[in-house]
């Protein structure tokens, strides 16, 4: 109870403090955010596997606890918030505001894991919702306008659809903690039901930026501030995957029972989200080729990586399963990686344009290099913690025999290493600008958080096993169906045995072996300066803008220009469009300013509802 | 022993006794709202106590007037509803009056103090009031000074929004008469528990019981603002003055509630099918004010037509009722969006103050020019948009569950449709307010409003939205009470006309 109390005190407090000194000194509110921050894992590390009960509404017990799942993804994302305020040393132009907020933002997102009821879910997950709009906006205005109203649109739209969900669960139940409406879900009807568990899997769907509910998280994504990026896409947008978690597996599971509600052996919520997860992912992947800014490409590949685990999610069987967790943890390392990395780029040139930028190689080394390493895990090359999770899911697609989806899946992947080689090239490769000729290396809390998080990229790349042993238990605490042969650094799944180190090694031995090659070729090879250019034979001047970064992909977008025609967001606009014209004629008719008519409205008013008395019954 | 009869006596004798203030000082007026508010705040907090030592859990004193006992004399009811509107309508009238302290008052200012009263004393004496013809008096004090006050600033603007007020609100009170005048043809009693005790025994005619609801729900849906009895509204709000504003939302409003909701609660009774028309009301208020307040580039009309659809959502919460838990969120919503509200438009008035211009671009970056203003107007923004750590968001909760538990799963979904509307123009406003760059006119305005009373005064309103936000039970014990003094009529009967 008073750990609890602690944990949350240690989270407001220090966003007061950071609100209320932040403006004396920008070094107090980056120490305050860090301490926060810091503390704030002590304190949760002493907490262990426990249950909490705060007296809040009513004298209503609200119920907080902690278990496996709790523990895998708070301390993911405390991770995660270590690493963004680590690198927020070196951002002291955002405002208190801003670290305020974010300290209550990661205290929303913990609160939603560790809530076991209605009341104190509904909460943090609004809390966690606003806070984001917050710092959105505590960043600029102008041109993130659109972006941050749209954000906060669909973020209470999706929050609503949940508050609906519950609502009905309450309201046949009359229990608030999950436990108690498991235990009586038997008492509602199967409509309502499917009902709730529709409002509960679309509401969560649109934190999770599942199709057709994506359309604000790229704009938001890449609008957000730069080095609150990484933890607005690896983490947030995992508490819609841990709602869809809770809903389906506390709440669908009682419907297995029906025939009528069952395809391919699986329930039919977990055939559309196979579905679902499968376009979402492919489709994001091919918007993401496309883009030209290197914001806007990290945040469709978000979108689309979250495909991946809600396509795992949908299979539900032990690999399933064990892909969709993993490969959370995964897209939450590898993509506060990359985003930090564009932070940095950000900081020392000012821009994501990517065919602005080119070159920086030589002068940012140690950004390249880690960016090399958060593409590999974000195409799942062997070695990274990307391979292990992926491999899980597309096993669990073949295995599951969703043939089509799964190729999906697959072009998904390809997709992937399109749109992150233009990321790489454009950025760190090909001709240097002459602006960024002084460019310097990113600063030491940027590349020590690089450090941190490659560490476990590797790690559960080479040893997959201990990656599958937690999510084993926690699967296994839930009763649901779990991997339970692997070692260290080997799985066994119904499709054979594949082992990470072996794998890992071999790839790491090739790479250096093309290195090798490499270094010993460049000795023939005649060096040339980063800002040479040279056409064919042809010689041309400086001006020559000779970088393709420029439509990349040219080829390809001609091929597919009518499928990337197909948008969610015209569909969107029309009814925006349609719900304004409703609102003016509304404003027009009821509010017309006319005194005279008012009187009218009364007297018809009045006339209707005593007219309407000789119908009741005598 | 104080009584609660000095809520009423007090600034009924404050208001006119304005002008010989005026004799001594000509800036002794501008103190006399405060202190009278001050003072009935006192004697409304020191009588709380008082209404939880019943059985029950809860308590009602009826206190006799003039030593005739009900149902012949007139008598007052102090009870757990009655008290938490009256708190209501005090703490607004408290801060607003703060607001006064530097606020230059449209000519003649001592009429101005005195309606201002008056206005109060009016919404008080409804709350309190246990007869129905008393009500309707006090419903005219109410309304006849709203009238004045919102065409006090003599322009042509704000004449025209008066009259349109007035034509309404004279409208409405007449209807509301006239369904008092059928209760009393046929019941031959005017206290409110004489007549529930009749209508509950069945001494009324079915078809007479459904006129005079519907003559009381026009009636007073002027003052509640209710869907096509509300075109007043925005014209009102942009048109007066900024504290009366506030009042206007946050007493007139509420004490036109209250009356609803305690003629249509306990006199009618909702066994007859009320519950139906105030859904309706409620949803179609609520989705025209929110679709109103979409493209609304002026904050005060945009703040306006939020209130109507704030409104909508607290009848919308009144017409769940089957659940006693929309019930306590109406309420609850009542108390939120009478201190946000309030607390916006008075932060409104000074973040305009020295400028006048009430548009968002003309007020675009007003968080930077006045960043603790804006601070406040920002905290009963969130209130309103019904966000944690904030008081709106218990009740907003309570309202969704509340209606989705007795069976209006629709009715709610439509009422978060309207939700997400509202999400959206506040957003775009929040926008406005911090993400620009302020004007050289509004950072020069800076200098002329040093307004330390004003700002006390919702700091105050602010603390107590903060407050419920975190530890909500702070309150809940207040409405819960005061929704089974509304609800259980039996209660209520046998509290003032003793056993039956």
């Amino acid at each position: 109870m008073m750990k609890l109390l602690y944990f949350i005190g240690c989270f407001s407090g220090g966003a007061l403090l950071a609100f209320l000194l932040g403006s004396f000194s920008p070094l107090l509110k980056k120490f305050i955010t860090f301490l926060a921050v810091i503390l704030g894992a002590v304190l949760f590390a002493t907490m262990g596997t426990s249950t909490y009960q705060l007296s809040l509404l009513f004298g209503n017990q609200v119920i907080f606890g902690i278990d496996t799942l709790t523990q895998f993804m708070v301390w993911m994302t405390l991770g995660i918030a270590f690493i963004v305020s680590l690198v927020l040393w070196s951002h002291s132009e955002l405002s208190p505001t801003f670290f305020a907020l974010f300290l209550l933002n990661v205290l929303g997102t913990v609160l939603i894991f560790m809530s076991r009821d209605i009341v104190s879910f509904f909460f943090s997950w609004e809390l966690m919702s606003w806070t984001a709009f917050g710092m959105i906006l505590s960043d600029g205005w102008e041109k993130k306008r659109s972006a941050a109203v749209k954000y906060f649109m669909w973020s209470a739209a999706g929050a609503y659809m949940v508050l609906i969900g519950f609502s009905i669960l309450f309201a046949a139940t009359s229990a608030i903690r999950f436990e108690n409406i498991v235990m009586s879900v038997g008492r509602v009807s199967h409509g309502w039901l499917i009902t709730a568990i529709a409002f509960l899997v679309a509401g969560f769907g649109v934190k999770a930026a599942m199709m057709p509910f994506h359309v604000w998280a790229p704009d938001a994504y890449s609008e957000s501030p730069h080095p609150f990026t990484g933890f607005f896409s690896g983490i947030l947008s995992k508490t819609g995957v841990y709602g869809i978690f809770i809903a389906f597996f506390y709440l669908a599971a009682r419907l297995e029972a029906v025939p009528m509600l069952r395809v391919h052996g699986t329930s039919i919520f977990g055939y559309i989200m196979v579905w679902i997860g499968a376009i979402t992912a492919f489709g994001a992947s091919l918007i993401a080729v496309h883009q030209e800014y290197g914001k806007k490409l990290l945040a469709w590949s978000s979108v689309s990586q979250l495909g991946y685990i809600i396509f795992a999610f949908g299979i539900a069987d032990s690999l399933g399963m064990t892909g969709a967790l993993s490969h959370a943890l995964a897209h939450a390392l590898f993509k506060a990686l990359l985003f930090t990395i564009l932070a940095g780029v950000i900081m020392r040139t000012g821009t994501d344009h990517m065919a602005s930028l080119g070159g920086l190689i030589k002068r940012m080394p140690l950004s390249f290099i880690f960016a090399v390493v958060g593409g590999l895990a974000l195409a799942g090359i062997p070695m990274t913690i990307g391979f292990t999770s992926k491999w899980i899911i597309y096993e669990a697609g073949i295995n599951g025999g969703y043939i089509f989806p799964t190729t999906l899946i697959f072009a998904a992947s390809t997709a992937a290493f399109l749109y992150y080689y233009r990321f790489v090239y454009s950025i760190f490769l090909g001709p240097l600008h002459e602006e960024h000729q002084n460019v310097k290396e990113v600063p030491a809390t940027y590349w020590i958080s690089y450090i941190l998080l490659a560490i476990p990229i590797f790690y559960f790349g080479l040893y997959p096993g201990k990656l599958v042993g937690i999510i084993s238990t926690i699967l296994q605490s839930y009763n649901l169906p779990a991997l339970t042969t692997y070692t260290a650094t080997s799985v066994t799944t119904p499709l054979g045995t594949f082992n990470g180190m072996v794998v890992g090694l071999g790839f790491g031995a090739a790479l250096i072996v093309g290195l090798i090659v490499y270094f010993i070729g460049g000795r023939v090879r005649k060096a040339a300066s980063q800002t040479d250019k040279y056409l064919a034979g042809e010689v041309v001047t400086n001006e020559f803008e000779l970088h393709y970064s420029v439509d990349f992909y040219r080829f390809l977008e001609r091929k597919l220009s009518w499928l990337l025609k197909i948008s969610a967001q015209k569909f969107y606009e029309f009814i925006g469009e349609l719900i304004r014209f409703v609102a003016d004629i509304n404003r027009k008719m009821f509010f017309c300013g006319n005194g005279q008519a008012y009187l009218y409205y009364m007297t018809i008013v009045l006339t209707i509802l005593i007219l309407s008395i000789w119908r009741i019954k005598p | 022993m104080v009584s609660p009869i000095l809520l009423i006596a007090i600034p009924l004798f404050m208001a006119f006794s304005v002008p010989i203030w005026g004799l001594i000082s000509k800036k002794l007026p501008k103190l006399v709202p405060f202190f009278t508010f001050a003072i009935t705040t006192a004697i409304l907090v020191s009588l709380l106590p008082t209404l939880f030592s019943g059985q029950q859990g809860f308590n009602l004193t009826s206190v006799t007037i003039a030593g005739i006992k009900p149902p012949y004399g007139i008598n007052l009811t102090f009870g757990p509803a009655s008290a938490f509107f009256a708190l209501i309508i005090q703490l607004v009238a408290l801060a607003a009056s703060l607001y006064l302290f530097e606020y230059e008052p449209p000519e003649p200012a001592e009429k101005f103090y005195m309606l201002f009263i008056l206005v109060v004393l009016g919404a008080t004496g409804m709350v309190l009031t246990g007869d129905i013809f008393n009500m309707f008096v006090f419903l005219e004090i109410t309304s006849i000074s709203s009238y004045a006050l919102t065409a006090i600033n003599k322009t042509g603007h704000s004449a025209e929004a008066g009259f349109k007020y007035l034509l309404l609100g004279s409208l409405g009170s007449t209807l509301f008469l006239l369904g008092i005048a059928l209760l009393y043809g046929s019941l031959r009693t005017l206290n409110m528990a004489q007549l529930s005790l009749y209508i509950h025994q069945g001494h009324l005619d079915p078809k007479v019981l459904m006129a005079v609801v519907v003559l009381f729900i026009v009636g007073l849906g002027v003052e509640a603002e209710l869907l096509p009895l509300n075109g007043w509204v925005p014209d009102a709000y942009e048109a007066a003055p900024i504290p009366v504003v506030s009042i206007l939302s946050g007493v007139v409003a509420k004490a036109g509630l209250y009356a609803l909701a305690r003629v249509l609660y306990t006199i009618i009774g909702i066994e007859t099918g009320v519950l139906n028309l105030l859904l309706i009301f409620g949803i179609l208020t609520l989705l025209s004010g929110e679709l109103s307040a979409l493209r609304q580039k002026d904050i005060r009309r945009l703040l306006a037509y939020s209130s109507i659809g704030q409104m909508g959502l607290i009848i919308l919460a009144l017409g769940g009722g089957n659940s006693p838990m929309a019930m306590v969120g109406g309420l609850f919503q009542a108390f939120n969006h009478a201190i946000a509200k309030g607390l916006m438009f008075l932060a409104l008035g000074i973040m305009a103050a020295g400028f006048n211009k009430w548009d968002m671009e003309s007020l675009a970056g007003v968080g930077k020019a006045k960043p603790y203003t804006t601070f406040l107007f920002t905290i009963g923004l969130l209130s309103t948009l019904g966000l944690p750590l904030f008081s709106g968001f218990w009740s907003k909760f309570l309202i969704i569950f509340g209606l989705v538990h007795s069976g209006q799963v629709v009715y709610a979904a439509l009422a978060l449709i309207g939700s997400v509307i509202e999400v959206v123009y506040f957003a775009r406003l929040l926008g406005y307010l911090y993400g620009k760059d302020p004007s050289e006119e509004l950072l020069n305005s800076t200098l002329e409003s040093k307004k330390g009373f004003a700002l006390l005064g919702m700091t105050f309103l602010a603390a107590f939205v903060i407050l419920i936000g975190v530890y909500p039970d702070f309150i809940t014990n207040f409405i819960l009470g005061g929704t089974a003094e509304l609800v259980y009529k039996s209660f209520y009967i046998s509290s003032i006309l003793g056993g039956i």
